[in-house]
C-alpha cells in the first residue's frame, strides 16, 4: 500500500526566488519501507520532511499521505492528519521543556480524542527504548541520546502510517547514534513501521532498503540493499 | 493524565518568576477594583443617604456659622461647642411652618479623653422629644434618658453599663448607637441636666464662660408634616429669625454640597483604577508578549504534533485564565483584608461620612471585581496569543 508519493514536487522559498530547495522530486513510499536519504547540509532534506508531513506547501507538484492529496487542505484536516497519520522527529530537539518525559511522549495522544491505556503505551515505549528510568525527568534532565529516543517515542503514540524523522542521529557520539538506527532498524523489521529518514551522516548509508542522495534539491537513488 | 490545564499549569510552576509577576499584577488590578468600588459606594451611600439618615428636614442653627462649619460638625464631627441666642425654640415653634416634630440639642466639645484618639462630642438631647438619636438605638432604653447616664456613638470604644469620665464626672452607659456614618459616630449624648453640669464643670475647669446667655440649645431639629416642603420652610425661618441670629439649613442641601467633594474623591477613585487598569493591560500583554515569543519553538512542537490554530490558542489562553483567576482571588482576598481597615482608620481620619456597604454588596463587588480582573487578564493576552497562533508552523521552528 502506498503510504507518501512525491509526483514532481517543486520548491520555491519566496525570499530566495533564485534557489530551488527542492527541484521536481518524485518518489513513491509503500508501507513497510525504510527510505534513507542522506545530503550535504542545504541540500534540501529539511524541506523535503516538511512537505510531507505538512508543515510546508510545495510550489508545485503534488503530495499524497495516505491516499489523501495534502493540497487545499483546511487547518484542522491538516493537524488531524498530522497527528494521526505522522509521527514527525524534526530536526533538533524540540520538546515541551515544562513537560516531563512521559508527558511528551503523551502528548500527541491528547491533542485528538485517541483511545485506549496511553500512558500505558507510553511506558512500554519508553521501556523498549531504555529510558523508562527517565519517565518523569525533565527534558534538561536527560542527555541528547536519550531525549532522541523519547522523541522516536512520542512519534510512535499515535500508531502513526509513517515516521518522519530529520537528522535523528545529528549532535551525538557514534554509540548513541548506533542505537538510535537500530531502534529504527528493529521498528522496521520487527513492526513493519514504514520509515523515511533524512540525514547528513555516512553512517546512516548502512540502514534503509533503499537510499537516496539529495543533492540541491535534486533526489537520486543510489542503491537496493 | 496529562491535559491541557495541566500542561497551563506547569507552565505556570516551571516558571515562577513570570508567573508570580501576572498573578501580582491581576491581584492588584483585582483588589483595587474591588476596594475602589466598595470605597465608592459606601461614600456616596453616606452622602446620599444622609437628609434621610439625619432624620431631620430642617437644622436651625447660630448664624454665625458658615454652611460648611455646620456640615462639619453635623456630618463628619469636628467636636465643638456654639450656643443659639435666647429663646430661639419658643420663636421658631411660633412660627407657622407644618411642624411634627421639635427637638433641641446641646453640643459640647470635651478634651481629649483616654476612649479615644479624638476628643469626642458631647450632645445633650432632649429625650422625650428626640427623635433623632433615638432612630439609631438598637434597642430602645427601658427608662429614659436619667440624670448621670449616657449614650455613646458606635465609634466610641466601650459598651453598655461601663463607666465614662467627662469633666471628672463619671457617667454610666446606658446605650450603643447603631453605624451612623455621621458625626454622631463619634460623639456622646447625655440628657439636658447632666450636659448643664458638664457645661458647668467645662467651664470652672477651662475657667472660662462658654456662653453669655442663659440658652444652652446649638441646633434645633425639625421634622416637617408631610407635604411641606423643607426649603420654603428653612427659607421662611431665615427670613423671620435671620436677623435674630438664627439661620436654617434644609438637611438636603448638605448632600449636593457634600456630594461636590464625594464627586472630587470619588473622581480619584475612578482616575486611578483606570490608570491601574491600563498599566495592567500593558504588564500582562507585555509579559506574555515576551513569554510567547520565548516559547516559538514549543508552539510550533505542539502545531506539528498536530495542535490546530484554536487548540494552541486554547492552551495558551487557559494559562491566561489560570494566572487570572490566582490572581484574582488573591486579590479578593486582599481587599477583603484591606476593606475593614479602610472602615475603621482612614475614614475616621479622613472624616468622611462612610456608611460601609451591606455584605450582599460587597459579594456582588468582590465577584464583579474579580471577573474584571479575569477579563482583563484575557484580553490582555488575547493579542500576543492570537497573533502568535498566526504564525507559520515552519516560521515557528526556525531558530529565531
Ligand atoms: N524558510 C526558508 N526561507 C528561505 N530559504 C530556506 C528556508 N528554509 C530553507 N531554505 C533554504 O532551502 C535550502 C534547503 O534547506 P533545508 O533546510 O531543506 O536543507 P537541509 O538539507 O535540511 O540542510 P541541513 O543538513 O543543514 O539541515 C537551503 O539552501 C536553505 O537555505
Ligand atoms: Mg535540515
Amino acid at each position: 500500500m502506498k503510504i507518501l508519493r512525491f509526483e514532481n514536487i517543486t520548491k520555491i522559498f519566496n525570499s530566495r526566488s533564485s534557489l530551488k530547495a527542492l527541484d521536481n522530486i518524485t518518489l513513491e513510499i509503500e508501507s513497510g519501507d525504510f527510505v534513507n536519504i542522506i545530503g550535504r547540509s542545504g541540500s534540501g532534506k529539511s524541506t523535503l520532511l516538511k512537505i510531507s508531513a505538512g508543515i510546508l506547501t510545495p510550489t508545485s507538484g503534488e503530495i499524497e499521505l495516505d491516499g489523501e492529496n495534502l493540497a487545499n487542505k483546511s487547518d484542522s484536516e491538516l493537524s488531524r492528519i498530522r497527528n494521526y497519520k505522522i509521527g514527525f522527529i524534526p530536526q533538533g530537539a524540540s520538546v515541551l521543556p515544562n513537560l516531563t518525559i512521559i508527558e511528551n511522549v503523551i502528548l500527541p495522544a491528547i491533542l485528538w480524542e485517541h483511545g485506549g491505556d496511553i500512558t500505558g503505551y507510553a511506558m512500554i515505549l519508553l521501556e523498549k527504548f531504555g529510558i523508562a528510568n527517565l519517565a518523569n525527568s525533565y527534558p534538561s534532565e536527560v542527555s541528547g541520546g536519550e531525549l532522541r529516543r523519547a522523541l522516536i517515542a512520542r512519534a510512535l503514540i499515535n500508531h502513526p502510517k509513517i515516521i518522519l524523522a530529520d537528522e535523528p542521529t545529528s549532535n551525538l557520539d557514534s554509540e548513541s547514534s548506533q542505537n538510535i538506527l537500530q531502534i529504527f532498524s528493529r521498528l522496521n523489521s520487527q513492526e513493519n513501521v514504514t520509515l523515511l529518514l533524512v540525514s547528513h551522516d555516512l553512517d546512516t548509508l548502512k540502514f534503509g532498503k533503499r537510499v537516496f542522495e539529495m543533492n540541491d534539491g535534486i533526489l537520486t537513488q543510489k542503491s537496493v540493499l | 493524565m496529562l491535559s491541557i490545564s495541566k500542561i497551563a499549569k506547569r507552565n505556570i510552576q516551571r516558571k515562577p518568576l513570570r508567573s508570580f509577576c501576572l498573578i501580582l499584577t491581576v491581584m492588584l488590578l483585582s483588589s483595587f477594583v474591588f476596594i475602589g468600588s466598595v470605597l465608592n459606594v459606601s461614600l456616596s451611600d453616606g452622602a446620599v443617604s444622609l437628609a434621610n439618615r439625619l432624620g431631620a428636614d430642617v437644622m436651625i442653627v447660630p448664624s454665625s456659622y458658615r454652611f460648611s462649619q455646620v456640615e462639619g460638625i453635623i456630618l463628619t464631627g469636628k467636636p465643638s461647642s456654639f450656643y443659639l441666642p435666647d429663646n430661639a425654640l419658643e420663636e421658631v415653634q411660633k412660627l407657622d411652618l407644618g411642624i411634627e416634630k421639635i427637638s433641641p440639642q446641646t453640643f459640647l466639645a470635651s478634651f481629649k479623653m483616654s476612649c479615644c484618639s479624638y476628643p469626642v462630642q458631647l450632645i445633650g438631647i432632649d429625650y422625650d422629644s428626640d427623635f433623632i438619636i433615638k432612630h439609631w438605638l438598637g434597642k430602645i432604653l427601658s427608662q429614659k434618658l436619667r440624670e448621670g447616664e449616657l449614650i455613646i456613638g458606635n465609634n466610641i470604644a466601650s459598651d453598655v453599663g461601663e463607666y465614662l469620665r467627662f469633666f471628672g464626672q463619671d457617667l454610666k452607659v446606658a446605650g450603643k448607637l447603631e453605624k451612623t456614618g455621621m458625626a454622631f459616630d463619634s460623639s456622646v449624648f447625655v440628657d439636658r441636666a447632666t450636659i448643664e453640669k458638664l457645661a458647668y464643670e467645662s467651664e470652672r475647669i477651662s475657667a472660662k464662660r462658654l456662653h453669655d446667655s442663659s440658652s444652652r440649645n446649638s441646633v434645633i431639629m425639625l421634622k416637617l408634616k408631610s407635604g411641606h416642603d423643607p426649603e420654603a420652610a428653612a427659607m421662611e425661618i431665615n427670613r423671620v429669625l435671620g436677623s435674630r441670629g438664627i439661620q436654617a439649613i434644609f438637611s438636603k442641601s448638605f448632600v449636593n454640597n457634600m456630594s461636590q467633594s464625594l464627586v472630587f474623591v470619588s473622581r480619584a477613585i475612578t482616575l486611578s483604577l483606570a490608570v491601574i487598569w491600563f498599566l495592567a493591560v500593558i504588564i500582562i500583554g507585555l509579559l506574555f508578549a515576551l513569554s510567547i515569543s520565548e516559547r516559538r519553538l514549543e508552539m510550533g512542537t505542539l502545531r506539528y504534533l498536530g495542535a490546530t490554530r484554536a487548540k494552541l490558542t486554547r492552551i495558551m489562553l487557559s494559562e491566561v485564565l489560570m494566572i487570572s483567576s490566582y490572581g484574582a482571588i488573591l486579590g479578593i482576598f486582599l481587599g477583603a483584608l484591606v476593606i475593614p481597615v479602610i472602615n475603621s482608620r482612614v475614614i475616621e481620619a479622613l472624616r468622611l461620612p462612610f456608611l460601609l456597604s451591606s455584605i450582599q454588596f460587597m459579594i456582588s463587588a468582590a465577584i464583579i471585581s474579580g471577573a474584571f480582573a479575569i477579563l482583563t487578564g484575557m484580553l490582555a493576552a488575547l493579542i500576543p496569543v492570537l497573533r502568535a497562533g498566526r504564525v507559520e508552523i515552519n516560521d515557528m521552528l526556525s531558530e529565531v
